[in-house]
């Protein structure tokens, strides 16, 4: 959308060429420079008569020019005093009154630290100055993404927007991450946000490899294979490509996204091209590094290691105290050479044709063997103006990505690395069972010898995806005269892709003939295909002091995914090939969902500037619902008033803006690809009895009148800044109401059916935010950030409380969703409870959180109480850009999360494996659970696990530095002299270099079952965390 | 004007999107519509639901580790489920009170056979609405499978549940309120009423089933022709083979042997064997046989008792119908292994670590769990639902009821030196049942039985206890209702 403000541009243009208005009469000149550094400021846009203050981008400017590269204008202006108005992106606008017998003016600009004068999108084709803005929108700059190399998008955007929380799955290299926006707002629902890409809705699917062929962990009490450690696709889209990252939070910014903004809207728009042809080349190289270990039991005797193990130990042991080995290091102790390099070309007229081109190759190399992440991407943005009054844009996205993600989390068939490691006593030297080039002992105490040295190395687990994102917009700007502005808009968008899932698990691995089916071949190809189109009128009339702006627009989607996979067992020629296995299974799954939606929208600014009033319905329906041709309506209304306007300097706060929003967005109901759409009652197909076809009832009752859910938020607050913007302030206060939640109801299994889908259910989330932004010198920047949320299940509509689905039980730790407590509260067996409240209050031990019978009924286990939530109570973010000398210069980012829980299965591993660090109790005597909990060792633990169940949910708080980069410009003159280039800059960037933090367990950002907006924070055998170090240059020519 | 052109073209917009929004569709491409099949019932449709009450009952029976045929052997102490993943197969298979709230455990075998009883319930509504039409004979045929395959799961739900129903035999139409609850007695009245009715059906039939049987209902060739029990004829032999066991758990000892006189029960040697099976094979949306465990350290086991239980042949080597069920496998070393192998409740009460000693011998007199099953020795071994080897011993048994002890004995006698490759015996009142019991205990080794049998003779107390660290030690006698219906009811 930022090409609107170049449109304006043009437009002038055009207009003091054709001489549309006044008459001209004299000429004034001069030469706009940064008003610190003294240094020209290239391509400044110069407007007369101060319109261009109007609030919204799409102000009507009659008399305007672009400067010079080097900064200089001359601009044919009226006779009499005249106010210059001054524009640059990065810089704040500035208002120059020039008498009537000044020729000749200077402009200084002051760089928009703190980004006041950036245009915002709050409509689908109109967007608002940040002063005027009446929501709290994030908005994260592309160049400080890539202060340090990163990896995906989504990684780049923790700890920078208050209200994000953004968090790992695990440490695999590709990613596997959660977005999580101001809170979980669904319990069946999707929990993504709505990524928009250039205009394009773009894919952030997570596509299962479906490794539980191997793992079986989809066996049991979890059908979903959503714990094969799963990528999410927006980890395909390059980092370097953005100008700028924009989340819409809530409802009140996001509903004009209608039914799939309820997780609110993330908003990339990439780089384009303007001003002399330039090419920027960039390289880094550097290393993964394994960022922590569990540690596992140090045996100090060879009795105590016989007794444990039995009397094989005594051939690992002959020593007190045995003999330590670090097998977590010997697994995952890599560091091999990662790199990434970046060529990035733009150039162009404006009001021509500009571009922008970029390549990337990055190839990050795990910290497991054989485990590892590479993108090519290649990038054509192209925009061109014909006739003076129509504005294409183009943008082409052509993207490999390539995932090797090794064997990690959850599984039932003792294969996955950490589900063995904890097993294996750390007297014996795992190192030693290889034996180089390929060949392997089986590790000593793994049972089926599974050894994760032989899993890693011979085991393949490819993703690769092949991705095309192309998308076309046009601007046609029928009317532009003195009063009235009238556009047509209209976007045109695909995404598709094709990912491809290769797994090769060869006959020789020690565990592949447990099943009698030796070597197991898969091949997964996934198409996803999704189409947007749309059609909007932009109306901008202007008069006495104020503009209103109505927009309409229509919108159609399209998603369609299709998976193929073919899986192949017992491989007797040892082959990856699936044809060539004994038994051959195929699988096929599709989803297609199409929606419709149309707006009417109305924006007035007025009163100097000074007020925005916005109104807005939304129209909407898909085929998601039970009745596809239902619209449903999300309508949005949102006001901001500037009490001062930075019009006076003295005054201690240049700026004090209040602002109110209210909204309604929603979330549909999901046609999932595996399980079909929520709305359907379906009958099996793909089972067969000896190749006779036969139809299984699925369990699941659907529901012909499902609705999407929906969310009404408020958000209030004010935006301040003073000390002449060096200090600014932003606090925001919202709720979200989020009713019609989609519920599965059980029914009685007599029925035949498990349960049914049906709406009901309220939940509310209520939260604050606070960005403080402060440069207490020049050369320092500092922004901090803060926020939290309170969730809260307000209303089950007569349901009792119920175990979310996901998860393992009570017995080891879980998600209760109960009325009055927060949807992500986590619950555990506990022994020291009974259930009963007059025995729990009577208990000696401190039982206040014992939950009664009631709350937790229906689990199988005898006493429960809450273990803590896997929400955090609040986080905070600091960054910190300092320019210590003149060419150099230090970012630091740092992120603080407290209050947060994750159930450590990883323990409970090693505890049942009498193997974790802390087993041996000390000091008193096994069994004693009422003493020490929740301090228990390992042995005790166990002693209450088998008893009564024990939660393995600890307190997770961390403090992680995230982005430390320290930058050296070589001086310009030396980067002319030697290299004839524009700029050279040096870097030593470090992501994730240590962490603070309790948790005993790998990282407390993890997610053994992915993206989900309740059961995250479960850590089963991840793949653990890793930190990197990079070196790299960049060089503009 | 052009306020007036911009209006026209806004409202042509929002006019185009109110009209154009009819046909958004999202095709359920993964499975078969429900309602469809409700309502526009096709012969094809009906066959493919009945093919699949085949599928869903071979899955609730032997597709995982918990499932009916591996369950029903760890409450019969017949086999152990050493699952170092799951201690719910020690703490609560192995306990005197099965859990209400544990869906996999105690919980478990309730949805499953309802479920057929909804798709049956479906079948049947169709058949008279069919497009194109059933012939009467095909009716017929669909009529007596289907009721026979719901008196099967109504058998299934009644003999776990027994004396704790309340259960329902029919589906109700509205979800939200399930079908009334009948009595244990009542079941038994649905049963027998569904599988005379099935009988009368099947009787007005004739020919091959117009859907596919598999190859479970070939019976034997050489015995029977190829394909017998998929013949009107043969499937009926079927139903009075299960009419047959519904007397024995009925004790109706005449009504048995009436039943058996109309089953396919044969005194030929070789055909002990002869019967239905549920049938696996390796092709892409089958199954296979998910009690077939290899290698050296299996997860299940045969219960050690057996090694002591067992009689041994005139060699001195073991009943033939031990050594061919079972191979010497590894022993495992730590706490589970002492505590339920080794009935030490001293022992540590942690799972094992992962280590095992290959000791296939053990020590002399120790009950070590290091007996594997050989029943099925590859993941197609067909899994057995009802074979002659039963219906012997079941003739055996209503003689011996009726007081016929030279019957009997022929009977059990048969099916000792063909089965078991053992001396006959001579049965007295005082030894018949003891001596039946045990030929029912090795020859329907892990097929679902012996826990019945204890309790049908009310000696479950005779079974060893196995957990006694658990803290409700003894062996459960009936499955609770599952929490989820109590709850909707």
């Amino acid at each position: 959308m930022r090409k609107l403000s170049l449109l304006t541009t043009l437009l002038v243009l055009s207009f003091t060429t054709t001489g549309f208005a006044q008459e001209l009469q004299r000429t004034i000149t001069g030469q706009v420079t940064d008003d610190v550094t003294g240094e020209a400021i290239s391509f400044p846009q110069i407007t007369v008569g101060g319109t261009a203050a109007m609030g919204q981008a799409r102000t009507t400017t009659l008399i305007g020019i672009v400067g010079g590269e080097d900064g200089r204008f001359a601009l044919e202006v009226p006779a009499s005093q005249v106010i210059l108005t001054v524009q640059r992106i990065g810089y704040r606008t500035a208002n120059v009154t020039v008498p009537a017998d000044q020729a000749v003016v200077d402009i200084t600009l002051t760089v928009d630290y703190l980004r006041v004068e950036e245009l915002v999108v709050t409509g689908r084709a109109t967007e608002t100055r940040r002063v005027n803005l009446a929501n709290s929108v994030g908005t994260i700059d592309g160049t400080e993404i890539n202060q340090v190399p990163q990896e995906t998008i989504d990684k780049a955007i923790a700890g920078r927007v208050a209200g994000a929380v953004i968090s790992s799955n695990s440490g695999a290299p590709g990613g596997g991450l959660q977005l999580n926006i101001r809170g979980s707002a669904s319990i069946n629902a999707g929990a993504e946000p709505l990524y928009v890409v250039d205009g394009v809705i773009a894919s952030n699917v997570s596509i299962p490899s479906n490794q539980v062929v191997l793992t079986e962990s989809q066996g049991g009490s979890n059908p979903n294979p959503n714990q094969d450690n799963l990528q999410n696709r927006i980890a395909d889209l390059n980092p370097e490509d953005i100008e700028t990252i924009e989340v819409l939070k809530g409802a009140s910014a996001a509903a004009i996204y209608g039914s799939k903004a309820a997780n609110g809207v993330v908003i990339i728009t990439t780089k384009r091209g303007q001003g002399p042809n330039t090419v920027r080349l960039a390289f880094q190289g550097g290393a993964f590094d394994l960022a922590n270990t569990m540690g596992f039991r140090e045996f100090q005797s060879p009795e105590e290691a016989i007794d444990t193990r039995g009397a094989t130990a005594a051939d690992f042991c002959t020593s007190s105290p045995c003999p330590v080995f670090d097998n977590e290091q010997a697994l995952a102790g890599r560091n091999a050479f990662s790199w990434q390099g970046d060529i990035q070309v733009s150039g162009g007229q404006p009001g021509g044709t500009t571009y922008f081109g970029s390549g990337q190759w990055r190839d990050d190399e795990g910290i497991i063997r054989n485990s590892g992440f590479e993108r090519q991407s290649g990038r054509l943005n192209v925009n061109t103006v014909v006739g003076g009054v129509a504005d294409f844009s183009f943008s082409t996205n052509l993207i490999r990505t390539n995932a090797r993600r090794g064997l990690t989390n959850n599984d039932n068939a003792n294969v996955s690395y950490y589900m063995v490691l904890p097993f294996i006593p750390n007297f014996v030297d795992l190192a030693a069972t290889d034996l180089g080039d390929g060949n392997f002992e089986p590790a000593p105490f793994s049972g089926n010898g599974s050894n994760p040295l032989q899993t890693a190395e011979l085991l393949e687990n490819d993703e690769t995806v092949w991705r095309l994102i192309g998308s076309m917009n046009m601007d046609l700007s029928l009317v532009n005269n003195e009063k009235d502005r009238f556009d047509i808009i209209a976007p045109v968008g695909v995404d598709f892709f094709n990912q491809s899932n290769r797994i090769f698990s060869p006959p020789a691995l020690f565990w592949e003939s447990v099943d009698g089916l030796p070597g197991t071949a898969l091949d997964g190809s996934s198409d996803g295909l999704s189409i947007n189109v749309g059609a909007n009128g932009v109306w901008t009339h202007q008069f006495s002091g104020s503009a209103l702006t109505t927009s309409v627009g229509l919108g159609y989607e399209f998603r369609d995914l299709k998976i193929n996979r073919i899986i192949g067992k017992d491989l007797t020629a040892g082959k990856n090939k699936t044809d060539a296995a004994v038994q051959v299974s195929i699988q096929e799954q599709r989803a297609k969902v199409e929606d419709f939606g149309f707006y009417i929208q109305e924006e007035w600014i007025g009163l100097d500037d000074r007020l925005l009033l916005t109104g807005m319905v939304r129209f909407d329906q898909s085929s998601s619902q039970g009745d596809p041709g239902e619209l449903f309506i999300f309508p949005k209304g949102a006001a901001s008033y500037r009490i001062f306007d930075g019009s006076n300097p003295d005054n201690f706060f240049s700026e004090l803006k209040f602002r109110a929003a209210y909204g309604q967005t929603g979330n549909q109901p999901l046609c999932d690809v595996r399980t079909g759409c929520q709305k359907f009652t379906s009958l099996r197909l793909d089972t067969n009895l000896e190749g006779q076809a036969g139809l299984l009832l699925e369990g699941t009752a659907g529901s012909t009148t499902l609705a999407p859910e929906r969310v009404t938020e408020f958000e209030v607050g004010f935006d301040i800044s003073g000390l002449n913007d060096r200090l600014t302030l932003q606090l925001t206060g919202y709720r979200q109401d989020i009713k019609n939640i989609i519920l599965s109801r059980t029914l009685a299994p007599s029925t035949g059916f498990v349960d049914q889908i049906s709406n009901g259910a309220h939940l509310r989330n209520t939260g604050f935010e606070a960005t403080v932004g402060w440069t207490p010198f020049v050369s320092w920047l500092s922004r901090t950030i803060f926020y939290l949320n309170r969730s809260k299940v307000v209303d089950l509509q007569g349901l009792p409380p119920f175990e979310h689905s996901i998860g393992f039980g009570l017995i080891l730790g879980g998600f209760m969703i109960q009325e009055d407590q927060s949807l992500t509260q986590m619950v555990g067996a506990d022994v020291t409870c009974t259930g009963n409240p007059e025995i729990d209050s009577q208990n000696p031990v401190e039982n206040t959180e014992c939950m009664v019978s009631a709350e937790f009924g229906g689990t199988g286990i005898a006493g429960a109480r809450n273990t803590g939530n896997s929400e955090p109570d609040w986080l905070m973010s600091f960054v910190n850009d300092f320019t210590i000398a003149r060419n150099l210069n230090l970012y630091t980012m740092f992120e603080w999360r407290y209050g947060m829980s994750v159930t450590n299965l990883t323990l409970l591993l090693a505890d049942l494996g009498q193997n974790s660090a802390d087993f041996v109790t000390q000091g008193r005597e096994p069994g004693d659970v009422r003493d020490c909990y929740p301090d228990c060792f390992g042995e005790e633990r166990v002693v209450e696990f088998l008893a009564a169940g024990f939660p393995w949910t600890e307190r997770a708080s961390f403090f992680k530095a995230r982005d430390i980069s320290l930058t050296y410009t070589l001086p310009s003159k030396w980067a002319s002299a030697f290299f004839s280039s524009n700029q050279i800059r040096f870097r030593l960037s470090m992501r994730n270099l240590f962490t603070i933090t309790p948790y005993s367990g790998l990282d407390p950002e993890v997610s053994n079952f992915g993206n989900t907006n309740v059961g995250r924070a479960q850590d089963v055998a991840p793949y653990p965390p890793s930190r990197s170090v990079w070196l790299g240059f960049d060089i503009s020519l | 004007m052009r306020r007036i052109s911009f209006l026209v073209l806004a409202g042509g917009l929002l006019l185009g999107g109110m009209t154009s929004c009819k046909n958004l569709t999202s095709p359920n491409f993964n499975f078969a519509d429900l309602q469809d099949l409700v309502e526009n019932p096709t012969p094809t449709g009906l066959f493919q639901a009945a093919t699949g009450m085949l599928i869903s009952w071979r899955d609730y029976v032997t597709a995982n580790n918990n499932d009916l045929y591996p369950q029903l052997g760890l409450l019969g102490r017949e086999s152990y489920t050493l699952d170092i993943a799951d201690p719910r197969f020690e703490a609560e298979m192995l306990s005197a009170q099965l859990s209400q709230d544990s869906p996999a455990f105690g919980g478990n075998h309730w949805a499953d056979p309802y479920e057929n009883l909804r798709v049956a319930d479906i079948i049947l509504s169709g058949i008279p609405n069919s497009t194109p039409q059933l012939s009467a004979g095909d009716q017929n045929w669909l009529e007596g499978f289907v009721k026979t395959i719901m008196a099967v799961a109504l058998m299934d739900i009644v003999l776990l549940r027994d004396s704790n129903c309340g259960c329902a035999i029919t589906v109700s139409a509205d979800l939200t309120e399930p079908a009334p609850n009948v009595s244990a007695d009542q079941v038994w009245a649905e049963i027998i009423r569904l599988l005379d009715e099935a009988a009368g059906d099947l009787a007005s039939a004739s020919g091959t089933s117009p859907f596919s049987l598999s190859t479970g209902f070939d019976g034997i060739p050489g015995v029977v022709q190829v394909g017998f029990f998929r013949t009107a004829e043969g499937f009926l032999q079927f139903n009075r083979a299960l009419r047959a066991r519904v007397a024995m758990y009925r004790q109706d000892w005449s009504g048995m042997l009436t039943a058996l006189n109309g089953s396919f029960i044969s005194d030929n040697p070789i055909s002990l064997d002869l019967g239905i099976y549920h049938v696996f094979t390796q092709q892409s949306g089958d199954a296979t046989n998910g009690l077939a465990e290899f290698g050296d350290d299996p997860n299940m086991r045969a219960h050690p008792a057996y090694k002591a239980d067992v009689e041994l042949k005139v060699d001195g080597s073991p009943d033939d119908r031990f050594s061919r069920k079972t191979r010497p496998i590894g022993n495992r070393e730590g706490g589970y292994q002492a505590r339920v192998c080794l009935g030490d409740p001293s022992a540590p009460p942690w799972p094992p670590d992962n280590s095992y000693v290959t000791d296939p011998g053990g020590g002399a007199g120790a009950r070590q769990c290091d007996v594997g099953f050989d029943i099925y020795p590859t993941v197609t071994t067909a899994a057995s639902i009802i074979r002659n080897e039963e219906l012997l011993l079941m003739r055996a048994e209503a003689n011996i009821q009726l007081g016929n002890l030279g019957a009997a004995q022929s009977d059990i006698n048969l099916v000792r030196s063909a089965s078991g490759g053992l001396e006959p015996v001579t049965l007295t009142a005082g030894n018949a049942i003891d001596q039946l019991l045990y030929e029912r205990q090795f020859s329907l080794w892990w097929e679902g039985h012996r826990w019945l049998d204890m309790r049908r003779y009310d000696r479950l107390n005779e079974l060893p206890i196995d957990n006694p660290g658990n803290p409700n030690p003894g062996v459960a006698s009936i499955y609770p209702i599952p929490r989820e219906e109590v709850d909707a009811r």
